[in-house]
């Protein structure tokens, strides 16, 4: 490794560190630390979503599965696409001001409490449950993949990388809570951005024209070239279906809830569409042009081809900035993950539970603690670089797809649905994803999101009409949108 | 050897382009609607004010 590319990445490391530190003060209240006191403008909400959406997987694994698979990998990332678009449509303004008409809600346990007036608190503690145990096996990937990044470009044993990666990261989010995660995060977007753009540009003048490069590729595979190849309508539709899962992510529905107004939505969307396109476009280009580039030398681990490309196609000091802008995509995510885990601890079990009238400051470290919990238990889970880790993030991401999804979306749009409508929905959707993910053969080989979906949604209609209709109180809430 | 050009198969063309680049294309459409309608409320407001009340900033 370049000793340039060194420099640059240390540089770069020190800078988010310096970020905690710069919003250390921010936080007086735990809203400030966990939501930024809901000040967020439209660029910083945009870019911090898609970073904190897209981790490793946008450099690493979606460049990686077009180079291994071809074109036939593209329709995942229009999945997302819609997804993510519908998303910021229905969900991220109702959202966002819901959340403040319902007693202030800083997280999605909180909203959903409030907004189905639950007294027994069931709702609150089911959800932050939920949250917790995902949210660690999610970070616990991310942990994995920022480790493997580090192992391999610098050289490090496992556990020296994993450790580095996590404390860099516990750094900032402990000192710094949700604006230092969404401003690194909003920086990190604008390197992962260049990347993605920089690399194909590259790749193009390498090449000559547009034509040569798609021969390059034929000759490796024509297959390659035909979106259809090998796809079934049960694939295309469980790789579309991934789009679904945004309804009910808490680390990006997080970022519409701290947005600084309903009214700054639509630019924040423009911003955050845009990227998350032209970042998608980007990615696989790398992975298409790879197959060309590295047609005379396959590489051994598909995953690795924008990073071997990064080091043989741009100057040692750019090398360490895109080699960042791959960590980055890694760090943007477990950083958030870890700050809704720590809401969920602070505010849902220890404020909601235990300690009501707990005082701002004592809120704000224990939100500040259980960053450093969470992330020890994380580190725990990857410390064995075999553990299947990374696969259960399909899992992860259909399980609160399906059990939030739903909830969230229809509690923003029908008065009619009850609190044993949105258990019911919360319970159906991961007990589905849980049960159809070990079945096999026809239909069952669907990504289990989708039945996930669905089944939540039939289950939040059925128990709601089934149960007394809310009360006037809460249906004011929804008349006063 | 002599690497003829080629191109993408048009279905692949297609899925390519088209539905990534309409929700970009509806986002923007959405944000523009969206100032048209923060202006036209501004000029509501100031016709309104105009009935004998200071006019409204912004």
């Amino acid at each position: 490794m370049n000793t340039a590319t060194v420099v640059t990445f240390i540089l770069y490391l020190c800078a988010l560190i310096a970020f905690g530190i710069l919003f250390y003060r921010f936080s007086e209240t735990l809203s400030d630390y966990v939501l930024g006191g809901r000040k967020l403008k439209s660029g910083v909400a945009a870019l911090s979503a898609g970073a904190s959406d897209m981790s490793g997987w946008l450099l690493l694994g979606l460049p990686g599965a077009v180079y291994a698979a071809g074109l036939n990998q593209i329709w995942i990332a229009i999945g997302l696409s819609i997804g993510a678009f519908l998303n910021w449509q229905f969900v991220a303004a109702r959202l966002r001001a819901l959340t403040e008409m319902t007693g202030n809600a800083i997280t999605l346990p909180d909203y959903l409490e409030q907004r189905f007036e639950d007294r027994t608190r069931v709702l609150r503690i089911v959800t932050a449950t939920v949250i917790l145990l995902f949210f660690a096996l999610y970070t616990a990937s991310g942990l994995v993949a920022g480790a493997k990044l580090f192992e391999s470009s610098f050289g490090w044993g496992y556990e020296p990388a994993l450790l580095a990666g996590a404390a860099v990261i516990v750094v900032y989010t402990f000192l710094g809570g949700f604006m230092a995660v969404s401003w690194t995060d909003f920086f990190q977007g604008i390197l992962m951005f260049l990347a993605l753009i920089t690399a194909p540009i590259m790749l193009v003048f390498f090449f000559e024209n547009w034509g040569t490069l798609v021969a390059g590729v034929a000759e490796v595979d024509a297959s390659f070239l035909d979106v259809y190849h090998e796809m079934t309508l049960i694939g295309i539709l469980s790789l579309l279906a991934w789009g679904l899962g945004y309804f009910g992510q808490p680390h990006i529905l997080a970022r519409f809830m701290a947005i600084d107004s309903p009214k700054s939505v639509p630019k924040a969307q423009m911003i955050g569409i845009g990227w998350m396109v032209f970042a998608l476009f980007g990615a696989v280009f790398v992975g298409f042009t790879g197959v060309a580039y590295f047609a005379e030398s396959p590489l051994p681990d598909p995953e690795f081809v924008f990073l071997v490309m990064v080091q043989e196609l741009f100057n040692p000091w750019l090398a360490g900035i895109l080699l960042a802008a791959i960590l980055s995509a890694v760090m943007s995510t477990v950083d958030s993950q870890l700050l809704v885990c720590s809401s969920a601890i602070a505010e849902d079990f220890y404020k909601g539970l235990l300690r009501p009238s707990a005082k701002n400051r004592e809120l704000v470290w224990v939100g500040r603690i259980s960053v450093v919990a969470v992330a020890l238990v994380a580190l725990v889970i990857a410390w064995n670089p075999e553990a299947m880790v990374l696969e259960l993030v399909a899992w992860a991401w259909a399980g609160f797809g399906a059990s939030f999804g739903p909830v969230i979306l229809l509690s923003l749009f029908w008065k009619r649905m009850t609190l044993q409508g949105a258990l019911a929905g919360v319970i159906t959707g991961a007990v589905t994803v849980l049960v159809w993910h070990y079945l096999e053969g026809g239909w069952f080989n669907l990504y289990e999101i989708l039945p996930g979906f669905l089944f939540s949604a039939a289950a939040i209609y059925v128990f709601s009409m089934r149960s007394e209709p809310p009360s006037r109180s809460v249906t004011d809430k929804m008349d006063g949108m | 050897m002599n690497m003829e050009e080629m191109s993408l198969p048009l279905h692949s063309w297609f899925w390519l382009i088209v539905p990534m680049f309409s929700v970009f294309l509806l986002s923007i459409l959405n944000y523009i609607m969206s100032r048209s309608r923060k202006s036209e409320s501004s000029r509501t407001s100031i016709r309104k004010d105009s009935d004998g009340n200071e006019p409204v900033s912004g």
